[in-house]
Protein backbone atom coordinates (compact mmCIF):
# COMPACT_ATOMS: atom_id res chain seq x y z
CA UNK A 1 0.00 0.00 0.00
CA UNK A 2 1.13 3.38 -0.53
CA UNK A 3 1.91 5.55 2.88
CA UNK A 4 0.40 8.83 2.18
CA UNK A 5 3.01 10.71 4.64
CA UNK A 6 5.78 9.66 1.96
CA UNK A 7 6.96 11.89 -1.07
CA UNK A 8 5.37 10.64 -4.35
CA UNK A 9 7.09 7.37 -5.84
CA UNK A 10 9.37 7.33 -7.76
CA UNK A 11 8.23 7.81 -11.21
CA UNK A 12 5.86 10.53 -10.14
CA UNK A 13 8.53 12.92 -11.84
CA UNK A 14 7.46 15.82 -9.35
CA UNK A 15 10.26 18.41 -9.13
CA UNK A 16 9.86 20.75 -6.17
CA UNK A 17 12.43 23.45 -6.61
CA UNK A 18 13.02 25.06 -3.11
CA UNK A 19 14.58 28.51 -4.03
CA UNK A 20 17.12 30.00 -1.56
CA UNK A 21 15.76 33.35 -1.02
CA UNK A 22 12.51 31.33 -0.22
CA UNK A 23 13.55 29.76 2.53
CA UNK A 24 15.20 32.67 4.21
CA UNK A 25 12.22 34.53 3.64
CA UNK A 26 10.59 32.24 5.58
CA UNK A 27 12.84 32.47 7.97
CA UNK A 28 12.43 36.38 8.17
CA UNK A 29 9.00 36.37 8.59
CA UNK A 30 8.84 33.32 11.17
CA UNK A 31 11.32 34.96 13.31
CA UNK A 32 9.38 38.99 12.80
CA UNK A 33 6.05 37.08 13.69
CA UNK A 34 7.59 37.18 17.48
CA UNK A 35 8.37 40.74 17.34
CA UNK A 36 5.96 43.41 18.33
CA UNK A 37 6.01 47.32 18.30
CA UNK A 38 8.37 49.06 21.76
CA UNK A 39 10.33 45.26 21.64
CA UNK A 40 14.13 46.45 21.95
CA UNK A 41 17.49 44.98 21.31
CA UNK A 42 20.09 45.83 23.83
CA UNK A 43 23.80 45.67 23.34
CA UNK A 44 26.10 47.40 21.37
CA UNK A 45 24.57 48.93 18.41
CA UNK A 46 25.06 51.30 15.65
CA UNK A 47 22.76 54.20 15.05
CA UNK A 48 23.21 55.66 11.26
CA UNK A 49 22.06 59.20 10.42
CA UNK A 50 22.82 61.61 7.39
CA UNK A 51 25.30 64.30 8.09
CA UNK A 52 26.73 66.93 6.50
CA UNK A 53 30.95 67.16 6.98
CA UNK A 54 30.57 70.82 6.19
CA UNK A 55 28.64 71.70 9.11
CA UNK A 56 28.23 68.69 11.56
CA UNK A 57 25.50 69.82 14.32
CA UNK A 58 26.09 66.70 16.62
CA UNK A 59 28.96 65.47 18.65
CA UNK A 60 28.70 62.19 16.76
CA UNK A 61 28.65 64.03 13.15
CA UNK A 62 31.67 66.48 14.11
CA UNK A 63 33.59 63.17 15.47
CA UNK A 64 33.85 61.85 11.79
CA UNK A 65 33.75 65.26 9.38
CA UNK A 66 37.32 65.32 8.78
CA UNK A 67 36.78 61.99 7.24
CA UNK A 68 34.48 63.83 4.85
CA UNK A 69 31.91 61.11 5.74
CA UNK A 70 28.13 62.35 5.56
CA UNK A 71 26.84 59.34 6.95
CA UNK A 72 27.57 59.40 10.67
CA UNK A 73 27.32 56.03 12.56
CA UNK A 74 26.54 56.70 16.50
CA UNK A 75 27.43 53.74 19.23
CA UNK A 76 23.94 53.27 21.30
CA UNK A 77 22.53 50.75 24.46
CA UNK A 78 20.04 49.49 22.24
CA UNK A 79 17.71 49.74 20.11
CA UNK A 80 13.64 49.93 20.16
CA UNK A 81 11.59 49.33 17.47
CA UNK A 82 8.20 51.80 16.29
CA UNK A 83 6.72 50.32 13.34
CA UNK A 84 3.23 49.10 14.35
CA UNK A 85 3.40 45.66 15.02
CA UNK A 86 0.60 44.44 12.38
CA UNK A 87 3.90 46.11 9.58
CA UNK A 88 6.01 44.26 11.34
CA UNK A 89 4.02 40.45 10.85
CA UNK A 90 3.42 40.82 7.56
CA UNK A 91 5.50 39.52 4.92
CA UNK A 92 9.00 41.04 4.38
CA UNK A 93 8.44 40.64 0.54
CA UNK A 94 5.55 43.62 1.03
CA UNK A 95 7.20 45.14 3.88
CA UNK A 96 11.08 44.62 4.02
CA UNK A 97 11.87 47.48 6.59
CA UNK A 98 11.51 48.30 10.16
CA UNK A 99 11.51 51.39 12.13
CA UNK A 100 13.77 51.55 14.81
CA UNK A 101 14.79 54.37 17.23
CA UNK A 102 18.20 54.35 19.99
CA UNK A 103 17.36 53.83 23.60
CA UNK A 104 19.47 56.41 25.43
CA UNK A 105 20.09 56.86 28.91
CA UNK A 106 19.08 59.36 31.57
CA UNK A 107 19.12 60.35 34.96
CA UNK A 108 16.48 59.02 37.90
CA UNK A 109 14.72 62.27 37.87
CA UNK A 110 14.54 62.24 33.80
CA UNK A 111 13.51 58.95 33.65
CA UNK A 112 10.35 59.59 36.25
CA UNK A 113 9.90 62.14 33.74
CA UNK A 114 9.23 60.30 30.89
CA UNK A 115 7.34 57.79 32.50
CA UNK A 116 5.07 60.42 33.79
CA UNK A 117 4.93 61.77 29.65
CA UNK A 118 6.06 65.51 30.99
CA UNK A 119 8.93 64.66 28.10
CA UNK A 120 7.38 64.28 24.33
CA UNK A 121 10.84 63.73 23.10
CA UNK A 122 10.70 60.25 24.95
CA UNK A 123 9.17 57.02 25.43
CA UNK A 124 9.21 55.13 28.41
CA UNK A 125 9.24 51.21 27.21
CA UNK A 126 8.96 49.00 30.38
CA UNK A 127 10.74 45.87 29.11
CA UNK A 128 14.27 47.98 29.57
CA UNK A 129 13.34 49.85 32.98
CA UNK A 130 16.37 48.09 34.79
CA UNK A 131 18.70 49.91 32.72
CA UNK A 132 16.97 53.01 32.83
CA UNK A 133 16.68 53.54 28.96
CA UNK A 134 14.09 55.16 26.91
CA UNK A 135 13.57 55.54 23.68
CA UNK A 136 14.83 58.32 22.12
CA UNK A 137 11.73 59.37 19.74
CA UNK A 138 14.24 62.12 17.53
CA UNK A 139 15.96 59.38 15.56
CA UNK A 140 14.59 57.36 13.52
CA UNK A 141 16.49 54.33 11.37
CA UNK A 142 14.91 51.94 8.71
CA UNK A 143 16.41 48.79 8.41
CA UNK A 144 15.47 45.92 6.76
CA UNK A 145 13.59 43.15 8.61
CA UNK A 146 16.87 40.45 7.65
CA UNK A 147 18.63 42.60 10.31
CA UNK A 148 16.42 41.92 12.94
CA UNK A 149 16.54 38.16 12.57
CA UNK A 150 19.93 38.44 13.59
CA UNK A 151 18.83 40.29 17.21
CA UNK A 152 18.04 39.08 20.82
CA UNK A 153 14.23 40.33 20.87
CA UNK A 154 13.54 41.99 24.64
CA UNK A 155 10.18 42.34 25.14
CA UNK A 156 9.27 45.89 25.82
CA UNK A 157 5.37 46.31 26.71
CA UNK A 158 4.37 43.88 29.24
CA UNK A 159 0.55 45.04 29.13
CA UNK A 160 -1.97 46.45 27.20
CA UNK A 161 -1.59 49.57 29.09
CA UNK A 162 2.05 49.56 28.26
CA UNK A 163 0.93 49.53 24.23
CA UNK A 164 -1.13 52.04 24.39
CA UNK A 165 1.36 54.76 26.45
CA UNK A 166 4.04 53.90 23.73
CA UNK A 167 1.09 54.69 21.10
CA UNK A 168 0.20 57.82 22.67
CA UNK A 169 3.65 58.56 22.80
CA UNK A 170 4.35 58.23 19.57
CA UNK A 171 1.18 59.89 18.34
CA UNK A 172 2.03 62.60 20.33
CA UNK A 173 5.18 63.30 18.86
CA UNK A 174 4.45 62.59 15.40
CA UNK A 175 0.38 63.06 15.32
CA UNK A 176 0.33 66.45 16.62
CA UNK A 177 -2.32 69.36 14.87
CA UNK A 178 -0.50 72.13 13.69
CA UNK A 179 -2.31 74.91 14.85
CA UNK A 180 -1.62 78.12 12.98
CA UNK A 181 0.46 80.56 14.55
CA UNK A 182 -1.88 83.17 15.39
CA UNK A 183 -4.20 80.71 16.91
CA UNK A 184 -0.91 79.69 19.04
CA UNK A 185 -0.84 83.47 19.92
CA UNK A 186 -4.56 84.08 20.68
CA UNK A 187 -4.24 80.73 22.88
CA UNK A 188 -1.14 81.42 24.87
CA UNK A 189 -2.73 83.38 27.87
CA UNK A 190 -5.02 80.20 28.02
CA UNK A 191 -1.99 78.05 28.69
CA UNK A 192 0.12 80.45 30.71
CA UNK A 193 -2.93 80.13 33.02
CA UNK A 194 -2.13 76.46 33.24
CA UNK A 195 0.82 76.66 33.68
CA UNK A 196 0.34 78.86 36.59
CA UNK A 197 0.31 75.48 38.99
CA UNK A 198 4.25 76.50 40.81
CA UNK A 199 3.40 80.45 41.28
CA UNK A 200 2.00 81.42 44.61
CA UNK A 201 -0.74 83.28 42.43
CA UNK A 202 -2.33 80.02 41.39
CA UNK A 203 -5.76 80.78 40.36
CA UNK A 204 -8.66 79.02 41.05
CA UNK A 205 -9.82 78.89 37.46
CA UNK A 206 -6.22 77.72 36.31
CA UNK A 207 -6.63 75.41 39.23
CA UNK A 208 -9.73 73.79 37.62
CA UNK A 209 -8.27 74.21 33.53
CA UNK A 210 -5.44 71.56 34.98
CA UNK A 211 -8.01 68.83 36.21
CA UNK A 212 -9.72 68.67 32.97
CA UNK A 213 -9.76 65.53 30.71
CA UNK A 214 -9.04 67.73 27.67
CA UNK A 215 -9.31 70.44 25.91
CA UNK A 216 -10.61 70.61 21.87
CA UNK A 217 -11.33 73.61 19.70
CA UNK A 218 -13.28 73.56 16.72
CA UNK A 219 -12.90 75.75 13.82
CA UNK A 220 -15.45 77.00 11.64
CA UNK A 221 -15.48 76.91 8.49
CA UNK A 222 -11.92 76.22 8.60
CA UNK A 223 -8.69 77.35 10.18
CA UNK A 224 -7.43 78.73 6.87
CA UNK A 225 -10.76 81.33 6.56
CA UNK A 226 -10.29 84.85 7.38
CA UNK A 227 -12.73 85.13 10.02
CA UNK A 228 -13.13 81.83 12.22
CA UNK A 229 -15.58 81.09 14.61
CA UNK A 230 -14.11 78.79 17.42
CA UNK A 231 -15.71 76.23 20.15
CA UNK A 232 -13.89 75.61 22.77
CA UNK A 233 -15.01 71.97 24.56
CA UNK A 234 -13.54 72.08 28.19
CA UNK A 235 -13.89 68.10 28.43
CA UNK A 236 -14.41 67.25 32.25
CA UNK A 237 -14.38 64.17 34.12
CA UNK A 238 -17.97 62.79 34.38
CA UNK A 239 -17.84 62.67 37.85
CA UNK A 240 -16.90 65.93 38.22
CA UNK A 241 -19.83 68.42 38.07
CA UNK A 242 -18.35 70.64 39.82
CA UNK A 243 -15.18 71.68 41.00
CA UNK A 244 -14.17 72.63 44.46
CA UNK A 245 -18.29 73.21 44.71
CA UNK A 246 -18.08 76.04 41.95
CA UNK A 247 -20.38 75.47 38.94
CA UNK A 248 -18.32 75.12 35.90
CA UNK A 249 -19.87 77.71 34.14
CA UNK A 250 -18.22 80.44 36.66
CA UNK A 251 -14.89 79.05 35.51
CA UNK A 252 -16.09 79.00 31.81
CA UNK A 253 -16.79 82.75 32.02
CA UNK A 254 -13.04 83.45 33.78
CA UNK A 255 -11.24 81.47 30.65
CA UNK A 256 -13.46 82.84 28.24
CA UNK A 257 -12.26 86.59 29.57
CA UNK A 258 -8.75 84.71 28.18
CA UNK A 259 -9.44 84.01 24.73
CA UNK A 260 -11.29 87.54 23.66
CA UNK A 261 -12.12 87.51 19.45
CA UNK A 262 -9.08 88.85 18.06
CA UNK A 263 -7.74 89.33 14.56
CA UNK A 264 -9.12 86.84 12.35
CA UNK A 265 -11.39 84.67 15.66
CA UNK A 266 -14.67 85.62 16.02
CA UNK A 267 -17.25 84.38 18.30
CA UNK A 268 -14.86 82.48 20.68
CA UNK A 269 -17.51 80.45 22.30
CA UNK A 270 -16.81 77.39 24.64
CA UNK A 271 -18.61 74.48 26.79
CA UNK A 272 -17.73 72.39 29.73
CA UNK A 273 -18.95 69.46 29.11
CA UNK A 274 -18.80 65.77 29.94
CA UNK A 275 -17.72 63.03 27.29
CA UNK A 276 -21.42 61.97 27.03
CA UNK A 277 -22.49 65.59 26.36
CA UNK A 278 -20.55 65.66 23.23
CA UNK A 279 -22.01 63.92 19.88
CA UNK A 280 -19.73 61.81 17.69
CA UNK A 281 -19.47 64.81 15.20
CA UNK A 282 -18.71 67.43 17.76
CA UNK A 283 -15.28 65.42 18.76
CA UNK A 284 -13.85 64.39 15.55
CA UNK A 285 -14.86 68.29 13.75
CA UNK A 286 -12.63 69.50 16.60
CA UNK A 287 -8.99 68.89 17.53
CA UNK A 288 -6.84 68.62 20.91
CA UNK A 289 -5.50 72.03 21.74
CA UNK A 290 -1.57 70.88 21.78
CA UNK A 291 -0.72 72.14 24.85
CA UNK A 292 2.83 70.41 24.60
CA UNK A 293 3.51 73.35 22.18
CA UNK A 294 1.09 76.18 22.22
CA UNK A 295 3.73 78.83 23.46
CA UNK A 296 6.80 77.30 21.88
CA UNK B 1 -37.55 100.10 25.50
CA UNK B 2 -34.13 101.53 24.42
CA UNK B 3 -32.61 99.52 27.06
CA UNK B 4 -34.07 96.39 25.49
CA UNK B 5 -33.62 97.28 21.40
CA UNK B 6 -29.96 97.14 22.70
CA UNK B 7 -29.94 93.85 24.57
CA UNK B 8 -30.29 90.29 23.10
CA UNK B 9 -33.24 88.44 24.55
CA UNK B 10 -30.91 86.47 26.46
CA UNK B 11 -29.90 88.79 28.47
CA UNK B 12 -33.34 90.53 29.42
CA UNK B 13 -34.51 86.29 29.84
CA UNK B 14 -31.60 84.68 31.13
CA UNK B 15 -28.78 86.35 33.06
CA UNK B 16 -25.94 84.44 35.44
CA UNK B 17 -27.58 85.64 38.21
CA UNK B 18 -30.38 84.48 37.29
CA UNK B 19 -32.39 88.32 37.50
CA UNK B 20 -30.76 89.45 40.30
CA UNK B 21 -27.92 92.01 38.49
CA UNK B 22 -30.96 92.87 36.47
CA UNK B 23 -30.75 96.44 35.18
CA UNK B 24 -32.84 98.78 38.24
CA UNK B 25 -35.55 99.66 35.34
CA UNK B 26 -36.49 96.01 34.94
CA UNK B 27 -40.08 97.02 35.60
CA UNK B 28 -40.52 99.18 32.68
CA UNK B 29 -39.87 95.87 30.21
CA UNK B 30 -43.63 94.80 30.41
CA UNK B 31 -44.69 97.55 28.57
CA UNK B 32 -42.07 97.49 26.12
CA UNK B 33 -42.71 93.74 25.81
CA UNK B 34 -45.84 94.17 24.76
CA UNK B 35 -45.04 96.91 22.82
CA UNK B 36 -42.75 94.32 20.60
CA UNK B 37 -45.97 92.11 20.60
CA UNK B 38 -47.97 94.38 18.99
CA UNK B 39 -45.64 95.45 16.50
CA UNK B 40 -43.84 91.99 15.46
CA UNK B 41 -44.57 89.61 13.13
CA UNK B 42 -46.80 86.93 13.34
CA UNK B 43 -43.61 84.67 12.96
CA UNK B 44 -42.48 86.39 15.97
CA UNK B 45 -45.56 87.02 18.20
CA UNK B 46 -45.44 83.53 19.38
CA UNK B 47 -41.39 84.05 20.44
CA UNK B 48 -42.18 87.72 22.10
CA UNK B 49 -45.03 85.76 24.41
CA UNK B 50 -42.55 83.86 25.59
CA UNK B 51 -40.48 86.73 26.77
CA UNK B 52 -43.47 88.17 27.78
CA UNK B 53 -44.21 84.99 30.19
CA UNK B 54 -40.79 85.25 31.01
CA UNK B 55 -40.87 88.61 31.83
CA UNK B 56 -44.46 87.91 33.81
CA UNK B 57 -42.58 84.95 35.83
CA UNK B 58 -39.50 87.34 36.59
CA UNK B 59 -41.70 90.58 37.59
CA UNK B 60 -44.59 89.28 39.53
CA UNK B 61 -42.55 88.42 42.22
CA UNK B 62 -39.33 90.68 42.05
CA UNK B 63 -36.78 88.30 40.96
CA UNK B 64 -36.56 85.17 38.24
CA UNK B 65 -37.70 81.91 39.81
CA UNK B 66 -34.94 79.81 39.66
CA UNK B 67 -35.20 76.56 37.83
CA UNK B 68 -35.84 73.30 40.49
CA UNK B 69 -33.79 70.91 38.76
CA UNK B 70 -30.18 70.53 39.70
CA UNK B 71 -27.55 72.08 37.11
CA UNK B 72 -26.63 67.96 36.29
CA UNK B 73 -30.18 67.27 35.31
CA UNK B 74 -30.21 70.27 33.14
CA UNK B 75 -27.19 69.48 31.27
CA UNK B 76 -28.22 65.56 31.03
CA UNK B 77 -32.09 67.10 29.47
CA UNK B 78 -29.97 69.87 27.13
CA UNK B 79 -27.60 67.08 25.87
CA UNK B 80 -30.27 64.34 25.18
CA UNK B 81 -31.91 67.17 23.27
CA UNK B 82 -28.97 67.88 20.94
CA UNK B 83 -28.26 64.30 20.58
CA UNK B 84 -32.00 63.36 19.64
CA UNK B 85 -32.61 66.47 17.61
CA UNK B 86 -29.20 66.42 15.60
CA UNK B 87 -30.10 70.60 15.47
CA UNK B 88 -27.01 72.81 15.68
CA UNK B 89 -26.24 75.22 19.07
CA UNK B 90 -27.59 78.05 16.95
CA UNK B 91 -31.19 76.50 15.64
CA UNK B 92 -31.56 75.53 19.75
CA UNK B 93 -30.85 79.02 20.67
CA UNK B 94 -33.38 80.00 18.04
CA UNK B 95 -36.10 77.63 20.12
CA UNK B 96 -35.30 79.10 23.15
CA UNK B 97 -35.32 82.78 22.05
CA UNK B 98 -31.04 82.96 23.62
CA UNK B 99 -28.12 83.23 22.39
CA UNK B 100 -25.53 80.52 21.62
CA UNK B 101 -23.96 81.53 24.39
CA UNK B 102 -26.43 81.45 26.61
CA UNK B 103 -26.76 77.69 25.74
CA UNK B 104 -23.24 76.72 25.83
CA UNK B 105 -23.26 78.43 30.06
CA UNK B 106 -26.41 76.29 30.36
CA UNK B 107 -24.60 73.26 29.15
CA UNK B 108 -21.34 73.76 31.25
CA UNK B 109 -24.03 74.45 34.66
CA UNK B 110 -25.32 77.25 34.79
CA UNK B 111 -28.93 77.33 36.29
CA UNK B 112 -31.86 78.36 34.30
CA UNK B 113 -34.94 80.14 35.01
CA UNK B 114 -37.84 77.89 35.52
CA UNK B 115 -39.41 79.17 32.73
CA UNK B 116 -36.45 78.42 30.40
CA UNK B 117 -36.15 74.86 32.39
CA UNK B 118 -40.11 74.66 31.04
CA UNK B 119 -39.50 75.17 27.44
CA UNK B 120 -36.57 72.43 28.07
CA UNK B 121 -38.56 69.98 29.49
CA UNK B 122 -41.61 70.33 26.42
CA UNK B 123 -38.98 70.70 23.89
CA UNK B 124 -37.76 67.21 24.92
CA UNK B 125 -40.85 65.78 25.59
CA UNK B 126 -41.70 66.81 21.91
CA UNK B 127 -38.72 65.61 20.49
CA UNK B 128 -39.02 61.93 22.23
CA UNK B 129 -42.41 61.86 21.08
CA UNK B 130 -41.32 62.30 17.38
CA UNK B 131 -38.24 60.63 17.61
CA UNK B 132 -37.03 58.28 14.70
CA UNK B 133 -34.38 56.66 15.63
CA UNK B 134 -31.37 58.74 14.75
CA UNK B 135 -30.50 62.59 15.31
CA UNK B 136 -30.25 62.97 11.47
CA UNK B 137 -34.01 61.37 10.62
CA UNK B 138 -35.15 63.71 13.66
CA UNK B 139 -33.30 67.05 12.38
CA UNK B 140 -35.11 66.66 8.66
CA UNK B 141 -38.65 66.44 10.19
CA UNK B 142 -37.47 69.24 11.90
CA UNK B 143 -36.59 70.94 8.80
CA UNK B 144 -38.96 69.56 6.85
CA UNK B 145 -41.26 72.44 5.31
CA UNK B 146 -44.93 72.50 5.53
CA UNK B 147 -47.45 73.68 3.46
CA UNK B 148 -46.98 77.26 3.46
CA UNK B 149 -42.92 76.44 2.99
CA UNK B 150 -42.41 77.36 6.43
CA UNK B 151 -40.09 74.79 8.10
CA UNK B 152 -42.04 72.88 10.80
CA UNK B 153 -39.38 73.39 13.36
CA UNK B 154 -40.78 77.29 13.48
CA UNK B 155 -43.95 75.70 15.23
CA UNK B 156 -41.68 74.87 17.83
CA UNK B 157 -40.26 78.07 17.92
CA UNK B 158 -43.70 79.54 17.98
CA UNK B 159 -44.81 77.31 20.65
CA UNK B 160 -46.99 74.86 19.30
CA UNK B 161 -45.60 71.90 20.54
CA UNK B 162 -49.47 70.05 19.80
CA UNK B 163 -49.40 71.23 16.49
CA UNK B 164 -46.39 69.77 15.46
CA UNK B 165 -47.10 66.71 17.23
CA UNK B 166 -49.73 66.28 15.09
CA UNK B 167 -48.12 66.67 11.76
CA UNK B 168 -45.15 64.66 12.24
CA UNK B 169 -46.98 62.46 14.25
CA UNK B 170 -44.78 59.54 17.00
CA UNK B 171 -42.01 57.56 16.03
CA UNK B 172 -41.39 54.47 16.41
CA UNK B 173 -37.79 54.58 17.20
CA UNK B 174 -36.19 51.14 18.27
CA UNK B 175 -34.53 50.61 21.44
CA UNK B 176 -31.05 51.31 21.69
CA UNK B 177 -28.62 48.71 22.97
CA UNK B 178 -28.23 49.19 26.35
CA UNK B 179 -24.45 49.01 26.72
CA UNK B 180 -22.47 48.17 30.28
CA UNK B 181 -19.47 50.37 31.38
CA UNK B 182 -15.89 49.57 30.45
CA UNK B 183 -13.88 48.14 33.35
CA UNK B 184 -11.68 50.70 35.68
CA UNK B 185 -8.76 49.85 33.72
CA UNK B 186 -9.86 49.67 29.88
CA UNK B 187 -11.54 53.48 30.80
CA UNK B 188 -8.24 54.70 32.55
CA UNK B 189 -6.50 53.43 29.70
CA UNK B 190 -8.29 55.43 27.58
CA UNK B 191 -8.00 58.29 28.77
CA UNK B 192 -6.04 61.37 26.73
CA UNK B 193 -2.88 62.67 28.09
CA UNK B 194 -3.64 64.73 30.94
CA UNK B 195 -4.06 68.86 30.74
CA UNK B 196 -1.65 69.67 33.26
CA UNK B 197 0.84 67.15 32.31
CA UNK B 198 0.64 68.09 28.63
CA UNK B 199 0.52 71.54 29.57
CA UNK B 200 3.90 70.91 31.94
CA UNK B 201 6.11 69.38 28.84
CA UNK B 202 9.57 69.29 29.02
CA UNK B 203 11.06 69.55 25.38
CA UNK B 204 15.13 70.02 26.32
CA UNK B 205 17.43 67.04 25.14
CA UNK B 206 18.63 65.01 28.67
CA UNK B 207 19.95 61.40 27.39
CA UNK B 208 23.46 61.02 27.72
CA UNK B 209 25.32 59.71 24.64
CA UNK B 210 27.95 57.14 24.41
CA UNK B 211 29.94 59.64 22.55
CA UNK B 212 31.39 57.29 20.37
CA UNK B 213 31.02 57.60 16.03
CA UNK B 214 32.20 56.26 13.00
CA UNK B 215 32.19 56.76 9.36
CA UNK B 216 29.58 54.83 8.04
CA UNK B 217 30.25 53.03 5.40
CA UNK B 218 27.73 53.24 1.95
CA UNK B 219 27.26 51.60 -0.74
CA UNK B 220 25.50 53.54 -3.64
CA UNK B 221 22.23 51.66 -5.42
CA UNK B 222 20.76 53.35 -8.56
CA UNK B 223 18.14 50.82 -9.13
CA UNK B 224 14.60 51.78 -7.48
CA UNK B 225 12.82 48.42 -6.33
CA UNK B 226 11.40 47.33 -9.23
CA UNK B 227 14.91 47.07 -10.87
CA UNK B 228 15.14 50.05 -12.74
Amino acid sequence: MDNPDLPEQQGAEKIVVVNERDVWIQTVDTALKEWCQGDCVLGEHWFVHRSNPQRPLTLDSANVAQEEADLTESKVKGLAVVTQTCDIVRSCVDRPFIEVVPLVEVDEQCFYEIQRGRRPQYAYISGVVEHRLVADLDRVMTVEKAVIVEWQRTPGCQNDQDIRALRQALARKRVRFAFPDNFTKFANKLQKRMQEKHDKTESAEGKALRTLREIRVRAEPSWNASEVQLMFWFIRHEEQSQFEGIGWDQFLKQWLKLIPEAGQFHNVEGSVVALEDMTAKDYIESDPLDLDHLSS
Amino acid sequence: MSILLRESPNQLSSTSALGAMRHPSTNSSIGSRIFMVLSSTTASRATADQELLAAVEMTTSGITLPSTSSPEATQKSLGVLRRLSGLTWDQLAKLFNVSRRSLHFWASGQPLSRFNEEQLNRLLGTIQYIDRGTASLNRSLLLKLDNNSNPLFDLLVAGKHEEFKQIVGAGNALQKPQLGSLSEDVYAARMPQNPADLVDALQDPVHREVGQSRPARAARSRKNSSGQ
